[in-house]
């Protein structure tokens, strides 16, 4: 569904990603891993087009889409899930989802999206007419997934949504990214929690210094020792 | 002491409805500063804008008041519109800083102004007013204009319908949403250019609206575009929030009514400057500073370095041209008539100013809109000093000197906002001061201004007209620039710079930053001041007029159009800006125009100034003759990257 | 005795706790290692201590001296300097400049001695010159003297910030990832001057890091946040091993595949 082949990307001088290469097959889980600033988000920025690649090529569904900007990239299908989830916070629950679909501006269909997520999330239809920031870290997933989903996007973008959550609420994430695999969506996670991606991904990919440097599928990368050395070096 | 409640009435009433008109306006600046960190200072041009195309359109077509105010506003909206496409966008693609834009903003003003002066003429035009807006409407027993309740009305509407629009549209959700996070809402769509665009259109529909509503009070005029800076203050009595600034304009109109009501009508156009001033100072809370630099520069090498000379010849050509120039100076008044020399001499003084300016711009990276005020601070100071109180000519421009920079000191902390803050906040005081000078008539003799200023002695040895004016003026101006040629190799001026391009790296080297914005600002202060000594022996007479928004402009122009960074810069700005108007003098009455345009056009094309030009051009002259380019002498070329992490400066 | 003493320290960012009770000492000449997943309060830290964020409770103690109330621009004169995670250094001032800036804390003149230029001035001047050059020379980048700090690269960028930084012999200096993003012969670069210092031991490093390897091979002791908690301290090799710290790192349960 989506192929990324040699990507390169830099802020001002410093090269983050140099010739990042993967795939992300139609309904799978892969996951993208690495330790911080090894290039994870970047990865996920260059794709949706809010990083500029200086060089490659992003396929998706077969239509390159490298160069192209935000908002004509998400209308194709993509959904971006930002780290730190950055609900909006002077804004309700429902304006944030309704601008989960503005890229789309399929309005006439926007009652049966929202329904569509209330089954996901049937907790969400009651805080519809709160700020963003009278949420819960815990809600704030739920609302930040929502946005995401709305769109009924092909492929999800989740980038690191485990960051800065208590680990009942990690548990709950991993049940969500387990019913949304379920339910036939492709995804592409970054994590900086290793266990949860092993435990959800069917195949993994581990970046460091801005290039692939180990990959397979995840049942390998779990008895791998290397992988804690990546993390913490020795 | 009875109060008579029908003025009362109509006084609540008639400031309400100019504070609504402010709300219009200053909900421009609140909108601005929300989505792009930016002040339009056009925003008045564009509410005088406004009100002459609801003018022409009440008198060539027989639309009724309200669908002129419709039409109207929806057009000052689309040349907003414009504005932002053709100017500002691309000064903001090429990752210029605010600074950039904010002076391009003031020039687009000015282009603003005189093209309707072209079109509509600069005398001012009385409103024709539609009927069923004159009279009064009696409620309670109480007049009320019924033109004020239209005007109030019509801008609540205004309000209601904009209220609307970011509540329940999609786009005005997301509006709000990118201002608040341009970078989420850019990945879910929402394109942040579109944002900027559609920014400037409401905002300049507002400022039309204002435009039309208030017309009718007034004559339309260019200077309704002082409606703009002035409405300022209702955005920041709203502290910057869209339903504070709604709340903000009418407090601030009211303000304006009763302070000029009860306590003295003469400061009534000061009033909302000094609510700017107060306020920003109060509000603008410490913030963490910010890293990456405040002034992209140039990278402007010197001509030693161009050359590649090492120091003993480089030094040998510094004294080559100095001494080039000392002949030269010297040689001039033979050369040129009297009337030339009188204009060069007035040029060197300006120019001694605009060094002072040059040093707060170019190397403190703070933006400053009203130096004319220190120049008649300093002008008035050595005029008072020597007509009323018979001190000699030299104690008292240093005493112009120093109760300019005392005046800066006072005001230093304006130097601690934001650029975008500190250019409307020293424009304010620019304005305060001009009023100041008019209205503080035991002091300044106001309107009537001071007369019979003697030519400046030393000793027994007068300086009169033409050539030992000259001569005097340019032994000041030299004694200034290597000043300050010296103040910015030392280790204060190394802090500063440092500070310009690095505030947070700067803090913790140990400048103390504040401090050494201050002291620069007072500098300035101070060679204005004593620019405005020689101003007032030179013309041996002043008024208030010679102090206004348009001298500070001007200060501005040659600072920028010398280029930011260079005091030799500030010197060919000045004579360019002053020289060059006189040489095209059939078009004198478009000078400001031109002023205006060369803003904007060197913003868009040469950003560096004319400094920057002159080097281009012998950088073009060196890689002629064959020698590598320095830039690309170096092994290391490969290794050499964009320059700084480009920050996008508008972006929230 | 110890060079760099917090006790109990809290910070917040309005409702939001960056630090809460982070407790830390540094010895006299010691590499202390400050490690944590993103987000986990390092660089607020690093603020915390240079007078840039004010902590809610809780003592910062340098040299003896309470600084918890003293200003940012004074710390460079009490000896402390640091570098930054994200380059910032006067992108338009030659390398030399930049650098004499750096000992900007450490001497006095001001305007008037810089319009009038005393001899005393002109001393300091030339004294700041040479110590400036003598830094740049410790990080190799002498022959770079005269070129606008945007032309360098960014490793070269990177360097000059260090030299900036150890110009003016401070007893303590904040690293905030000076590796990162750093090629191959810079990093080597880095690690030598690294060890240099430490084997004059004159100065104490605070030293940020991602590239943990760096931090394992040269720290005393390494402190470990997460959360803006303090949750491990010791040496490398104890910190290493500690489960929290892999935990941090990893996510939970890890340890069993580990295992």
């Amino acid at each position: 569904m989506l192929t990324l082949e040699n990507i390169w990307a830099s802020y001002g001088p410093v090269q983050v990603l140099s010739g990042v290469s993967l795939e992300v097959p139609a309904g799978k889980v892969i996951t993208l891993l690495g330790g911080n600033g090894s290039g994870k988000s970047t990865t996920l920025k260059t794709i949706v087009g809010a990083v500029k690649a200086s060089a490659g090529s992003i396929r998706f569904e077969d239509k390159e889409i490298c160069g192209m900007e935000p908002r004509e990239i998400v209308p194709m299908g993509i959904s971006l899930v930002p780290q730190g989830r950055r609900i909006f916070a002077p804004l309700t629950v429902m304006e944030n989802l309704r601008l989960g679909a503005y890229a789309r501006r399929r309005q006439e269909k926007s009652k049966d999206d929202f329904e569509a997520i209330y089954e996901w999330f049937p907790e969400v239809r009651q805080w519809l007419r709160r700020k963003g920031n009278a949420l819960s870290v815990g809600q704030q997933q739920l609302v930040a997934f929502g946005r995401g989903l709305i769109s009924r996007p092909k492929l999800l973008l989740l980038d690191e949504p485990s960051s800065g959550l208590a680990p009942i609420l990690v548990e709950r994430l991993g049940e969500i990214i387990m019913k949304l695999k379920e339910s036939g969506m492709t995804i592409l996670l970054v994590e900086q929690n290793v266990h949860l991606a092993l435990s959800v991904a069917d195949y993994g990919y581990i970046l460091r210094d801005g290039k692939i440097s180990m990959a397979g599928p995840t049942a390998n990368l779990v008895g791998d020792g290397d992988l804690i050395r990546h993390y913490l070096g020795g | 002491m009875g109060i008579d409640l029908h003025i009362v009435t109509q006084q609540v009433v008639g400031g309400l409805a100019v504070g609504c008109v402010y709300a219009l306006i200053a909900l421009g600046f609140t909108m601005m500063l929300r989505a792009t960190e930016l002040v339009n200072f056009a925003q008045g041009e564009l509410v005088m804008s406004g009100a002459f195309i609801g003018y022409t359109l009440l008198v060539v077509t027989p639309l009724p008041y309200l669908a002129v105010f419709i039409v109207a506003s929806i057009l000052t909206g689309i040349l907003g519109m414009l504005i932002e496409r053709v100017a500002l966008r691309p000064i903001r693609m090429r990752q210029s800083p605010l600074l950039n834009l904010i002076i391009a903003t003031i020039g687009i003003g000015i282009c603003l102004r005189l093209v309707s002066q072209l079109i509509w003429g600069a005398a001012p035009l009385r409103y024709p007013v539609s009927v069923g807006q004159v009279g009064h409407l009696v409620v309670a027993g109480l007049p009320m204009s019924i033109q004020h309740i239209w005007i109030i009305a019509l801008a609540i509407l205004s309000m209601l319908g904009l209220h609307y629009f970011f509540e329940r549209t999609l786009p005005g959700i997301a509006w709000r949403a990118s201002a608040y996070d341009s970078y989420t809402a850019e990945i879910l769509g929402v394109s942040f250019d579109r944002v900027v665009t559609m920014t400037f259109g409401i905002s300049s529909m507002l400022a039309g609206a204002a435009g039309v509503l208030i017309a009718p009070l007034f004559f339309v005029a260019q200077d309704l575009w002082l409606q703009g800076p002035r409405s300022f203050a209702g955005a920041a009595l709203g502290q910057f929030h869209i339903l504070g600034t709604m709340i903000g304009g009418p407090i601030l109109g009211l303000l304006e009514t009763f302070a000029a009501g009860y306590i003295s009508s003469a400061y009534k156009n000061g009033i909302a400057f000094g609510v700017t001033i107060i306020v920003l100072m109060l509000v603008a809370i410490p913030r963490m500073p910010r890293g990456g630099s405040l002034v992209f520069r140039y990278g402007r090498q010197s001509i030693a370095d161009l050359f590649e000379l090492n120091d003993k010849q480089a030094a040998r050509l510094r004294y080559a041209m100095s001494a080039a120039l000392g002949v030269l100076a010297f040689l001039l008044p033979l050369l040129l008539d009297t009337y030339e020399v009188y204009l060069v001499t007035l040029i060197l003084i300006y120019a001694t100013g605009a060094l002072g300016l040059q040093l707060v711009i170019g190397y403190a990276g703070a933006i400053i809109v009203g130096h004319a005020a220190f120049l008649g601070i300093g002008a008035y100071t050595s005029a008072i000093l020597t007509v009323y109180l018979g001190v000699p000519f030299l104690p008292a421009m240093i005493a112009a000197a120093i109760v300019a920079a005392a005046f800066a000191l006072l005001f230093g902390p304006i130097l601690r906002l934001p650029t975008h803050f500190c250019a409307i906040a020293t424009l304010g005081f620019g304005e305060i001061m001009h009023l100041v000078f008019i209205n503080w008539k035991a002091v300044t003799n106001g309107m009537s201004g001071i007369s019979g200023i003697r030519k400046p002695s030393i000793g027994s040895f007068v300086f009169g007209e033409g050539a030992p004016f000259y001569f005097l003026t340019i032994a000041v101006l030299v004694v200034v620039f290597v000043a300050l040629q010296r103040l910015i190799k030392s280790r204060y001026g190394r802090g500063l710079i440092a500070a310009r391009e690095n505030e947070l790296a700067a803090i913790s080297m140990g400048v103390n930053v504040a401090w050494y914005r201050t002291l620069s600002f007072c500098i300035a202060a101070g060679c204005a001041g004593i620019a405005g000594s020689l101003y007032a022996h030179f013309f041996s007479y002043i008024s208030p007029d010679s102090f206004t928004i348009l001298q500070s402009i001007a200060f501005l122009t040659m600072v920028v159009i010398g280029g930011l960074g260079s005091f030799a810069g500030a010197v060919i700005g000045a004579f360019f800006v002053l020289g060059v108007p006189e040489m095209l003098r059939t078009l004198a009455e478009y000078r400001i125009l031109i002023f205006g345009l060369l803003l904007v056009a060197f913003m868009m094309f040469l950003p560096g100034g004319l400094a920057d030009l002159v080097h281009r051009l012998l950088s073009a002259f060196r890689r002629k003759e064959g020698t590598p380019d320095v830039s690309a002498a170096s092994s290391e070329q490969n290794e050499i990257l964009a320059a700084n992490p480009v920050k996008n400066n508008v972006s929230s | 005795m110890s060079v760099l003493k917090i006790d109990d320290l809290t910070v917040n960012y309005g409702a939001l706790t960056a630090l809460s009770n982070v407790s830390l000492e540094i010895g006299n000449g010691e590499i202390h290692g400050l490690i944590g997943p993103n987000g986990s309060g390092k660089t607020t830290l690093c603020n915390a201590i240079t007078g840039f964020l004010r902590q809610k409770s809780g003592e910062v103690v340098f040299n003896g001296q309470k600084i918890s109330s003293t200003r940012a621009y004074n710390m460079a004169s009490l000896g402390i300097s640091r570098t930054f995670q994200d380059l910032q250094v006067f992108s338009e001032m030659t390398g030399l400049e930049n650098v004499m800036v750096g000992y900007h804390g450490k001497s006095r003149s001001g305007v008037i001695g810089g319009i009038f230029r005393p001899p005393r001035v002109v001393r300091e001047d030339s004294e700041i010159r040479d110590r400036a050059y003598e830094a740049l020379e410790s990080v190799r980048l002498a022959h770079l003297a005269n070129r606008p700090a945007n032309r360098m690269s960014f490793g070269q960028q990177r360097m000059l910030e260090l030299a900036r930084a150890l110009v003016s012999d401070p007893l303590l200096i904040l690293l905030d990832e000076p590796a990162a993003g750093l090629s191959p012969v810079m990093y080597e670069r880095l690690t030598e001057i690294l060890g240099n210092l430490r084997s004059h031991g004159k100065t104490s490093i605070l030293l940020i890091e991602h590239v943990i390897r760096l931090v394992m091979s040269i720290s005393d002791r390494i402190t470990v946040l997460d959360h803006g908690e303090k949750i491990a301290e010791g040496t490398p090799e104890v910190v290493r091993k500690d489960p929290n710290v892999i935990e941090a790192y990893l996510g939970k349960a890890m340890k069993y595949v580990d295992a």
